[in-house]
């Protein structure tokens, strides 16, 4: 039975709990400070306009934007051209800066979807095909949203487990995971270029994304 | 494995951007029915972002970065509105956003060419040598047996069908090669409307002529 004085007491707690909760949600921020302090940055950008905050992503940031861009064949962007691109991806990163979602990705990845959309719209713009369909009518953010929604400290781990075990990864299966990515070429041109029959290509890339614990199970081979 | 997907391969290269954008629009558009492949679209993301933070980077001259610190008071925040993309009419509710840009008002209003009484095609775009369209089987009817020239990718919109392969239903990603001869046939209860992804043949043969050489033949 309820006395009056557990009744007390239970009210008594309710603020420590609160006060526990809050302090839980607290070093969960801070957690998530520690490890994306880029994402930090560009809250500040988003709320505050911040430049000095913009200034420490564009330090960060853009020379590896330039790089990524730079990592195609030299025929496909002049120096000139890829610092061009480069200012592009920055200023969309001051201009969209209120639309990044911690819960969702990194500081890192959301900058780094930024640049392959405009490398993607920029490597084939002067093909001769016709350009009528712009990256991002392709790669479209759209979530689920009765999908379970996703803690920023969830996405830290899984993203810190990811990053370890890339770390580890042999280094014949980072190689074909960065051509890739970072080349922008296809399987079947990674198996031409190194000589290779596309199996092992992908086989390889399987062996990756497996030891990275990326769940393929519900996709064909 | 439940439904029809992707290959890795295919979900790997539309992460990297390398998949050609038609195609891409297919993955996009399976998505819309998909968690699991959004689930590990995410990750691959995530592997991508963390090989580009390896580097190597490249120094941007000061020129560069002044030019940019320079321009930001000019540049206002990109407003939510403008990038909601026009509103569909009720009619295209129920299709994948990817596709609203060439379906605004439902299918009905889409121009369909009947070149068989019971298949119907509404082409969307074409982009990089390939064909963006929609097949139309009318409930219960068999398209006659053929082949295709290089890759054909589909996407389940409306309604189910199947070929000897298996039973595809919304939301299912079917890619077939060269080497596969099918028969599709929609189910009874209802038309089965598909996304298609052709690659546009070589010679400049009529689009036409290309679905309807088996038939003649």
């Amino acid at each position: 039975m309820e006395t009056g004085a557990t009744r007390a007491m239970m009210n008594a707690c309710k603020p420590l709990e609160l006060k526990a909760k809050r302090m839980t949600e607290k070093t969960h921020e801070a957690d998530g400070t520690r490890q994306d302090p880029w994402g930090v940055l560009l809250d500040r950008v988003a709320q505050k306009r911040d430049k000095q905050a913009f200034e420490q992503l564009f330090d960060h940031f853009a020379p590896l934007v330039k790089g990524f861009l730079l990592s195609l064949p030299a025929t496909v962007f002049t120096a000139s051209m890829a610092e061009e691109l480069t200012q592009e991806v920055m200023l969309n990163v001051w201009r969209k800066a209120h639309l990044y979602d911690a819960s969702k990705a990194s500081a890192a990845t959301w900058v780094f979807t930024i640049a392959r959309n405009l490398r993607v719209d920029n490597i084939r713009k002067n093909s001769k095909h016709q350009n009528d369909v712009s990256a991002e009518d392709v790669w479209i953010e759209e979530v689920d949203p009765s999908a379970e929604p996703v803690t920023s400290l969830q996405r830290l781990t899984t993203e810190r487990a990811i990053r370890e075990s890339l770390s580890v990864l042999p280094i014949e299966q980072k190689q074909v995971l960065s051509k890739v990515f970072m080349e922008d070429k296809s399987h079947q041109a990674v198996a031409d270029e190194l000589g290779l029959p596309l199996g092992t290509v992908k086989s390889r890339v399987r062996l990756a994304l497996q030891k990275l614990r990326i769940n393929l199970s519900h996709l064909e081979l | 494995m439940k439904g029809w997907h992707p290959t890795q391969e295919l979900l790997v290269e539309y992460a990297a951007g390398t998949l050609p954008k038609a195609q891409g629009i297919c993955i996009a558009v399976h998505m819309h029915y998909c968690t699991d492949c959004q689930v590990t679209l995410e990750k691959l993301k995530v592997v991508g972002a963390q090989i580009w933070e390896e580097g190597p980077p490249v120094k941007v001259t000061d020129n560069c970065k002044s030019a940019v610190m320079s321009v930001l008071d000019s540049i206002e925040q990109e407003s939510k509105e403008n990038l909601v993309t026009a509103v569909p009419s009720e009619a295209s509710e129920t299709i994948p956003k990817p596709l609203w840009k060439w379906i605004p008002s439902g299918f009905d209003a889409l121009n369909w060419h009947l070149y068989l009484p019971i298949l119907s095609v509404a082409h969307l775009t074409e982009n990089e040598g390939y064909q963006l369209a929609l097949h139309k089987i009318k409930a219960g009817g068999k398209v006659v047996s053929h082949t295709h020239r290089g890759d054909e990718i589909t996407v389940v919109l409306k309604g189910c069908f199947s070929d000897q392969y298996g039973h595809y239903k919304e939301g299912d990603f079917v890619h077939r090669d060269g080497s596969h001869s099918h028969a599709p046939m929609a189910s009874q209860d209802g038309d089965c409307i598909c996304l298609t992804v052709l690659k546009e043949p070589v010679k400049l043969t009529s689009w036409w002529g290309r679905v309807l050489n088996p038939l003649l033949n």
